[in-house]
Order: structure tokens, then sequence, then C-alpha cells
């Protein structure tokens, strides 16, 4: 049982995987192909970008509901920079993720400060970046510029003639970007320890504030991040971009066992997890989204059942095996 | 500075609203001592300790370190200090690594963020210091607990401590484990670091303390050198004895009764033995035993609160299930928890509704008038202090609140009552109306079962008496057998007194 | 207590009094939104549209009292909806059953997935946010796919009168939904069961060991909450004449959490009002009703709802540590 926690999270994402793809390799010969792959992150980077921001706040013990309005905030004011104030596309990114991380920080700090649920304070975000993203543009808003275009269709060249579209290079880079802080730095250890004890983490002498501060700034940039990829990959600012966005995040990150522990309270996640379990979730998700892509009935109730169905088993098989190993 | 104390507490005084948890304490510590902290709950251990590193600041009294007056703002400052404390509630994240627990907060590296490899090679530095040799990667929770506490010793170490503080490092450990971690402890002894240790199993302090210092009720009763006392000493002045003597019972019984409540040999989690329980209606059963001796446990099988793994138990002749309160409750078996706070009281419903909730179930029709109408005479039969029926129940004093516990089981015509600590942590008068509440209601048929560690209480209150030791009923005593030193040498060394 | 006294202190109070500003501000500034016409045998105007507009929402709060009471929360009323909607509009175009028998088939349904939330929470002792996430994901899953994705239009005589009839002049959905506040808070108030639900949310521990049956009690309370959901998706597909199983009720579960924390029922649970569900819900509409009445867009409506929940919120938090401090 001991070996079971050690592994849990990841061999459990990586077991669905697997498994998945196996499915769809013997019901589709085309299946397991790299092109399909490579796919599968740039089909998945919008959702995949705002699973690594929410879950890092689930780590730390919080939940983040703004994200897919705040990703549709960015897309607009991106959009509006590059349109309408013809800025160049280096300074109007750096300008969104900056946004995306002052509006996150401004959430950490009401949590904190106001020691308010942030259930309640990102509902009431994602009220408000989705509001005044529909007030900076009710109806999308193309983006024509010829240098936004050109990265738009740009992709990144890889062995055997493969590419890898901009959004899926995005989203590697920034995965494994955050995967390797997660290992070197101090932040998530305290994330972690946050995430698993406050009470636990404040008497060994963590920065809670400062770490709780860092944490949703991180989620709002990447929410930021996963705007500025929408609006690559759709050539426009929607105010409408990401809705349910952040409860699909959830579910994923969910799936890569984040946050599955008991107790904790209702708001709470507690801990688990990392960021390779939430990559792994994203493309469980996607790969479910492929699968019945393949079969061809093209529809998202099936996305939607398989992946309630996959939440279902994991968080029974950890009530069990937590059980087991209680009584062991 | 080598011949003085390390640490010195001067009439240290702690004030909570309504409560002074700590009443002008006492305390040295020398380098190379083990200097054992021991006394009841709510006796102020845990307070003294929360002063001592910096999470309260004392109202009154003055800290002496090396000799130099000070004040902690917060842990980290009692931590740079050079005062490392293991605290009762936990200081680990299970799911994080050894390493990662050992510096959490304060990783070694750079700029360029945490260095690994330096980690790992000063946590398998500091694991040796307390004699382990663990893969430090691991997952900390996937140790077994006394590991765990070794780990926040080693880290608590590793901030080079000067004087180190556990609190009841042993309580979660078995016997085997326990013994490991006080070799340890007395190791660090031996390299000059001055230990502070709170714990409550005698057997542990006797084998490791230097000296004991007791405390009752946040005063300090006494400082004893351990090769000049004993543990029925050290016992009599944590639990008060001659303190108030008060009344004895007679202990004799009323002829024969109709017996209510049946245990045979029930077993389950916190005891060790398998015991039995009778009771006659009419009977008060005291059940006398130091904090961790199994009292609750017991109570808690008995109830139902606990499933129970072996054995049964019968009320008016009827089986109950195990594990289901309700049934428990519906056949007159009821259980006040010792924690009021946590497992008793609801602390925003008001008096009115704390005192009707378990009367009914669900979906029975309920009125306000009614309740109010119940929670009226009961507030009135057992003088319940509050301003209004209405106000919330978390606000009123503990004594209150016992005595709303209370209302809420003679609301639903119990036939035995299973009260654990019923006093503890209430003012003197609220103890008296309680005890004298529990003796009336036996004189109106009713049987309990009464937990205290003020022995004087249970010889005041009870018909008769059994004594627990190291999660075992060690005796029985009724009658002229019944009196206080029979009690405390079976609670203090586990030997049976006179047989019932 | 005086009845003032008990006024004052009101969990309800809050909300009631925002309604009331609401209403006021709407009745100077707002010119004829108070004004009523009767047309065609019933009532119009924009306090009618409140009611009847938000009776979905209300229902939805409603039944997330209890549960947040209990110190939990549902996420998958949305999904309920949807679940429920699709499940009519299928049986009503693809089979005979009469109208009465489909109604019943379709709260039924939306009890099947209250009852699944619950057993998840008491019996698989999962944290609710997640538990109703599940259900939330794969209810509206099962709901699309009832629907085969698209927009399913139905006929229904009987259920486009329950959503858009009048009976005196006033819109019977809205009488529906206030007849059935009247009656759970009636069944809460006057059984054990709704002091049941507060004791489990303020203590649960204690709540076991008075031996409350807490499963069977979080089993009722998500089970209400699911078919009270499932009623809200009938009104609102036969309002339209159509489920939409992709959109009907999306977001109406933060919407309706929302409502119910403004009426002074606390997420930590302990304690329920209802009166204050019920303004909280009624507050919500007329925003949006006042709104559109100004011909004011739905993003300045947004920020306004994202303004006043923080207010709200930080009010009570304020509110509540004030109290604290003076225990």
């Amino acid at each position: 049982m001991r070996t079971w926690r050690g592994i849990s999270p990841l061999a459990r994402g990586a077991g669905a995987l697997a498994l998945l793809a196996v499915v769809g390799a013997t019901l589709h010969p085309g299946f397991l192909s790299a092109r399909v792959a490579l796919d599968l992150l740039s089909d998945n980077a919008v959702l995949g970008l705002a699973t690594l921001g929410a879950s890092c706040v689930m780590i730390a013990g919080g939940l983040d509901l703004s994200v897919g309005s705040l990703a549709a905030l960015a897309s607009v004011v991106l959009a509006l920079l590059l349109e309408r104030a013809g800025a160049p596309p280096w300074a109007a990114v750096a300008t969104v993720l900056a946004m995306g991380a002052l509006l996150g920080l401004s959430q950490g700090a009401l949590v904190d400060a106001l020691a308010l649920p942030p259930f309640l304070v990102t509902l009431s975000g994602m009220f408000l970046f989705r509001g005044l993203a529909l007030s900076l543009a009710a109806e999308s808003i193309g983006i024509a510029g010829g240098k936004w275009s050109a990265l738009a269709s740009s992709s990144l060249p890889l062995v055997g003639g493969l590419r890898l579209r901009v959004g899926g290079a995005v989203f590697a880079a920034a995965a494994l970007a955050l995967g390797a802080f997660a290992v070197r730095s101090r932040l998530f250890s305290r994330l972690h320890a946050l995430g698993g004890d406050e009470r636990a983490a404040r008497l060994l002498g963590i920065p809670v504030r400062r770490t709780k501060l860092a944490v949703y700034a991180l989620s709002g940039a990447f929410s930021a991040l996963a705007g500025v990829v929408f609006a690559l990959t759709s050539a426009s600012g929607s105010s409408v971009a990401g809705s349910g966005l952040e409860l699909d995040a959830i579910a994923a990150a969910v799936v890569g066992g984040v946050a599955l522990g008991p107790g904790g309270g209702v708001f709470r996640g507690r801990g688990r997890g990392g960021i390779s379990g939430a990559c792994l979730g994203v493309l469980v998700f996607g790969v479910i989204a492929d699968l019945i892509l393949f079969q061809g009935t093209l529809s998202a109730g099936w996305t939607r059942v398989a992946m309630g169905g996959m939440l279902l088993l994991f968080l029974s098989l950890e009530r069990v095996l937590v059980r087991r190993e209680r009584t062991a | 500075m080598s011949s003085g104390p390390t640490l010195a507490l001067a009439g240290i005084t702690k004030r909570f609203p309504g409560v002074v948890a700590l009443d002008g304490i006492d305390l040295d510590l020398f380098p190379g001592e083990v200097h054992a902290l021991v006394g009841e709950n709510g006796a102020g251990k845990s307070t003294l300790i929360k002063i001592l590193t910096g999470v309260h600041a004392p109202d009154g009294g003055e800290i002496r370190l090396d000799g130099r007056p000070v004040r902690f703002a917060d842990p980290r400052e009692a931590q740079r200090a050079g005062i490392a404390a293991i605290h009762q509630e936990p200081t680990r994240i299970p799911e994080m690594s050894v390493a990662d627990n050992l510096f959490l907060a304060r990783e070694p590296g750079g700029t360029f963020g945490v260095d690994r490899s330096a980690m790992r090679a000063r946590s398998r530095a500091a694991l040796a210091r307390v004699g382990l040799d663990l893969d430090v990667d691991r997952a900390l929770g996937s140790f077994p607990p006394a590991v765990q506490q070794m780990v926040a010793i080693a880290r608590a170490l590793d901030l080079d401590a000067r004087a180190l503080v556990l609190d009841e490092p042993t309580a979660s450990l078995d016997r085997r484990e326990a013994e490991s971690l006080l070799a340890a402890v007395s190791d660090l002894r031996a390299r000059g670091l001055a230990i502070v240790f709170i714990g409550h199993r005698l057997e542990e302090i006797f084998a490791i303390a230097d000296r004991i210092t007791v405390l009752r009720n946040g005063r300090k009763v006494g400082t004893f050198q351990r090769e000049r006392t004993t543990r029925l000493a050290v016992v009599e002045a944590m639990l008060g004895r001659g303190l108030r003597e008060g009344r004895v019972r007679s202990g004799v019984a009323s002829g024969p009764a109709t017996r209510v409540l049946e245990a045979r040999s029930v077993q389950g989690p916190g005891l060790d033995a398998p015991f039995d329980l009778d009771l006659a209606a009419g009977e008060v059963l005291g059940l006398a035993g130091l904090l961790g001796s199994g009292r609750s446990e017991l109570l808690r099988l008995v109830s139902g609160a606990e499933r129970r793994r072996a054995g049964s138990v019968r009320v008016g002749g009827c089986n109950l299930p195990p594990g289901d309160v309700r049934a428990s409750v519906d056949a007159g078996l009821v259980l006040t928890p010792e924690e009021r706070k946590s497992e008793g009281i609801f602390p925003n419903l008001s008096v009115r509704e704390n005192i009707a909730v378990a009367r009914d179930r669900a979906f029975a029709p309920a009125s306000k008038v009614r309740q109010r109408a119940l929670a009226g005479e009961m507030a009135q039969r057992l003088s319940i202090a509050c301003a209004d029926l209405e106000q919330d129940a978390g606000a009123l004093s503990g004594g209150n609140q016992q005595k709303v516990l209370l209302a809420r089981w003679l609301a639903t015509r119990p036939k035995v009552l299973l009260l654990d600590e019923p006093t503890r942590g209430i003012d003197v008068g609220a103890k008296v109306e309680v005890q004298d509440l529990v003796r009336d209601l036996a004189a109106q048929g009713m049987a309990a079962v009464f937990v205290s560690s003020a022995l004087e209480e249970i010889l005041a209150v009870c018909d008769r008496a059994a004594a627990l030791h190291a999660r075992k009923v060690v005796a029985e005593l009724s009658g002229a057998a019944l009196d206080l030193d029979a009690l405390v040498r079976a609670i203090a060394e586990g030997e049976a007194g006179a047989g019932p | 207590m005086s009845p003032l006294g008990r006024l004052l202190r009101s969990r309800a109070l809050p909300a009631a009094a925002a309604l009331g500003l609401l209403l006021l501000a709407d009745a100077l500034f707002v010119p004829r939104f108070l004004e009523l016409q009767a047309r065609d045998g019933r009532l119009h105007g924009a306090l009618v549209d409140i009611l009847q507009r938000g009776a979905p929402l209300l229902l939805l709060a409603l039944g997330m009292t209890p549960v947040i009471g209990l110190g939990g929360v549902d996420l998958s009323v949305g999904a309920a909806m949807a679940f429920a909607s699709s499940l009519a509009a299928v049986l009503l175009t693809q089979t005979a059953l009469p109208e009465g028998a489909v109604a019943a088939l379709a709260l039924a349904s939306g009890l099947a997935v209250g009852l699944s939330s619950g057993g998840l929470v008491a019996f698989l002792r999962v944290q609710p946010i997640v538990a109703t996430l599940v259900l939330m994901t794969a209810g509206r899953g099962i709901a699309q796919l009832l629907s085969g994705g698209g927009i399913l239009a139905f006929e229904s005589p009987g259920l486009s009168s329950l959503a858009r009839g009048s009976f005196v002049g006033l819109p019977i959905a809205g009488l529906l939904v206030l007849s059935l506040y009247a009656a759970t808070a009636l069944l809460l108030r006057r059984t054990t069961l709704g002091l049941h639900v507060e004791a489990v949310g303020d203590n649960e521990r204690a709540a076991r060991l008075c031996g409350i049956r807490v499963g069977r009690v979080q089993l009722f309370a998500y089970g209400l909450c699911g078919a009270l959901a499932a009623l809200a998706g009938l009104l609102v597909a036969a309002d339209v004449g159509a489920a939409d199983a992709s959109h009907v009720g999306l977001y109406l579960e933060l919407d309706a959490i929302l409502a119910v924390v403004v009426g002074g029922t606390p997420l930590s649970g302990g304690r329920t009002s209802f009166a204050g569900s019920l303004c909280g819900a009624l507050a919500i509409q007329a925003l949006s009703t006042t709104f559109l009445f100004c011909g004011l867009a739905s993003e300045t409506a947004l920020c306004v709802k994202a303004a006043a929940v923080l207010l709200a919120v930080a009010l009570r938090s304020a509110a509540v540590r004030a109290a604290e401090v003076r225990a």
C-alpha cells in the first residue's frame, strides 16, 4: 500500500491514458500516430493552460473559478491591443500576461485579507471578468494583423517532418517550464505544504500570505496565456471564449489526481498531485474527445459522460484504497 | 552561563476570555536535563508551551534565555533564538517527501531555486544525528508515526536548537516505537540539550525525566526530583488529593435492583483487553484512570459512537447493534462526550435547539412552542444560566454548555447516562451542581457511568468505581474497598486492588 | 424578544433590504417599472416578469438552501435541469405518454441525479464540490446524448400553461414556486428535519453522536435539490417549447449558490434561511430585469453582480468576525 501512495496520482492518470490509447488503437488503426498525439497537444492547449494554473491553486488548497472568464478577457484585450492600438505582438502578449497576473493577485489578496472562501471570491471574479470582456467587445474581434497571422500559422518543426502547431508548442513549453519550476522552486514546496495543512505550514514558518498571493497570480497569468493561445488558434478575441473552462479545468485536474484527498472542508483541496498529473488529466480529457471524434458520433455528450465516469471511477478507487490502507 | 539555566520562566500568567489559563508559573530548564511537564487536560501544559515557543504572548511574567529577558513575537523568532518545538498538532505534511519536510521554508540553494542534491545530503546528515537512515525522497506519511516524529525532531535540531520542547511526542506511538524515541531523547540530553517533555504516560516520564513539574488548573503544584519521588506522589499531585476531601458516599448498595446495562467482552479500537460492564438502575459507576488510559474509548464503544469489534451490549434486555448511535439512544443509552466543544455542542444553534435536537427522529413533527417549553423546563430544572433560550449555545460558559448537553439527553428520558468528564473545565459551582444532578438522577432510578480524573469527585458521586491503567480495566472497587488509596494505587501502578 | 428585535436579527434581513432598495431605486429612477397592467385577464409589468422569469432560479435557490445548510454545495443542478428537460422533450416527442407521467418521470430523473450526488457525499465521503462536479459533467452529457446534441422542440399544452399561464392574473410558475417555498419551509421548520439539517451543518461529529442519521439527511437534501432542479428545467423548457441540453441552466448553479449565500445561509453551513434565499434570488432576478428594462447590456449586469457578491460576502464576514471578537 505504501508504494501505491508514492506513485498514485501519476500512475493512475498514466494508466487511464494508456488504457484509452489501447482502446483507441484497437478501434481505429490510425489512432496511435505521432500526428494524432501532436494534435492532441494543440487541440487541448487552451484547456491545458487553464488547468495548469487552476491546479496550482488547488494544490495550495484553494480554488479558482475565474480561469475561463479571465481567458476571455485576455483574448479580448489582446485583440484590442493588436487591432485598435496597433501594438506589436510581443508587447501585447506581455501586457495581457501582466494583466492576468495582476487580476489573479487581487483575487488572492481578497481571499487572504478578508478570509473569504476562495469559491466566492473567484466566483465574483468570474462574473466580473466576463462582464468586463463583454463591455469591451460584445462581438468577437478578428485579428487580421500580418505579424499575428504569421505567428498563428507558425509551427515547430520536429523530427520526421512532423510539426507541432503553435498552440501545442506553447502548452508543451509551459507545462515543461512549470514542471521544472515545480521541482526547483521554493514556491512549489510551499504550495504543497499550504494545501497539505495550512496550520502546520504556518507553524513550520511558511509565509502563508505571500504564497497565497503568488499562486493566484500564477493562475491568473496562466489563464491569460490560455486566452492568448485562444487568440492564436481562432485569430480573434472573443468575450464568450472559455465558457465552462473553469469547471472542465477542475475536472481535468481531479482526474489527474489533484485534490482528491478526503477532508479539508467543502471548498478546499488537499495539496495532492502535481503538474504532471494535471497534464495527464488534460490529455485523458483530450483522448476521450478524440476517441469520440474518431467514432464519428461527434457528440459532446459522450465526452462529458466519459469524463464523469472517469471522475467517478477515480474517486471510488481512491476511497477503496484509502480505506484498505487504513485497515491494513 | 554554564551553570545557569538555559531557559527560566518566572511568574508566567496567561488569561483567555473567561479563564485564567496560567497563573504565575515558574519553571527553569538546565542544559543536559529532561524536564517533564505533567497534568490532566486543561491543566495548562499546552498554553505554557505555546508561550515558550512564541505562539502566544504572556499577559504577565518573564522569560529569560541564558539570563537575558526575551519576548517572542512569533514562532519564527523563538526558533531563531534556539528554542525548537515539536507541537502536539501536526507540524508535518505527510504527502511531501522526508527531505521536503526537513527543509520546508528554509530550503538550501540560491537564486536558481532549490538545490535538491544539497538538500538530500543535508537531510541525510540531519537524520543521522538522530540515528535514522531513510530514503529521503519518500513521502513522510509512508513511514510509521515514530519515524515521522523523529524526523520532526531532526528538523528541530537542525535549526541549532539549544532547548527542545516535545509536546506529547509519544501520544500516537506504540510501546516499541515510544521506547526508541525515548532512547533518542536521552541521547540528545547527553549532548547537552535542554529538553521539556510533556506526556501523560507515567512509565515514560519516570524513565526519561530528571525533574517533573506538575500543573493543575493553571497553577504549578510542585517540581519533583525523579529519584526522590514516587508515581503515587505525582499522581496525587496531578489529581489533587487532599485539596477537597468532600463527602464520601457510603457505598452501600440499596438491595437488589434491576440490571439496566450489561456489556460482555466488548472489544474495539483503543482498548487492549475485552471488558465487561454491569449497571443496575439507580447506580453510578465511576471510571477512573489517567488521560490515555482508555476511559473515553470504553464509553464510546459501549455507546456505539465507535464500532465494537466483538462482544455484546444489552440495555434493558435488548441487544444493541454495534456502531449504531441511534439504536442506543432509542434504547435509552446516551453519551456526553469529553470533547464538549467539538463533539457535543452545536455552537451556532440556539440553546432551545441544542436541547431539542436529539429527542425526535427526523420527520417527526416539531413545534417551536413545544421545544421552547421543553427547553424552558430543562433550563429551570438544571438551572442553566442563559439570557434567552434563543441565544447561541456557543456563547455559554463551559458549565452551562455541559448542562445543555445533559438536558439534551434528559429530554430523551434515558435509562443509562455515560458521562465522559462532565465536570472538566467548568467552574467550581457548576461542578457541584452537575455532581448533585447526577446523584438526583440516580435517586430517580437512572444509571450512570461517570468518568473523571478527579478522584475525590468519583468518591463523592459514585457507588462503585472501576480503574483503568494502560488501556485495560485493572480493578473494580466497591463498598468498603472503595477508597482513595486503593484507587490511586490501581491507576498509578496498574495493580488490582481489592477485587469486587 | 420583541417582534421588531427578531426582525432586525433575522438572517434574511440583508437580502430583503437589498431587494427593497433595488425596487425602491427602480421606482424612483426607472419610469414605469412598478407599473402593472391588466391585459387578457393577466397582469403585465416588470414585477410580474421578475416572478415569472425568476422562477427557475428561485427553485434552484430553494433546493440549494438545505444543501448549503448541511455544509455542502450542489454544482449539478444546472445539469439536472438539462437532463430533466431533455428527458421530457424526448418522452413527449417519441412516446405517447401523458403529460403528467412525463413530468413525473422528469422530476424522478432530477431526484436520481440528486440522490447520486448525495450518495457520493454520504457513503463514499467525497467532498460535495467534487461529487457534484461528477454529476454536473456526466448529467449534462447524458442530457446531450438524450437530445442528440441539438435543440428538441416539443408541444405540451399542459406544461406550457404551467410555465406561461396565469391564475387570478398572476403567473402560475411564480405561484407554484412561492407555494413550494412555503411547503419546503413548513416541512423543514415543522418537523425535526430542519433542525437535523442545521445540526449536521453546524457540527457533524456532534450530530452523529446525537443519533442523527447523517447520511439520510444528506441524501434527503441532495435529492430534494435535484428534484427541484428538474422542475426548474421543465419550466424553462416549457416556456420556450424546446429543450436545449447544452445551454439550459448553464451557470445557473452559481447564481443559485450566490442567492443562498446572499440570503444569509453561510457557506460553512449550520443555518438555513428560506426567506433569505427567496429574497436573494428575487434580488438577483430583479437586477437582471432592471438592466433589461433600462436597455443596459448584460455585461454591466455581470459587473454589478460581481461587485454585489463581494460586497455582500465581505460585509457578512466582517460582521461574523465582529461577533467573534465580542464573544
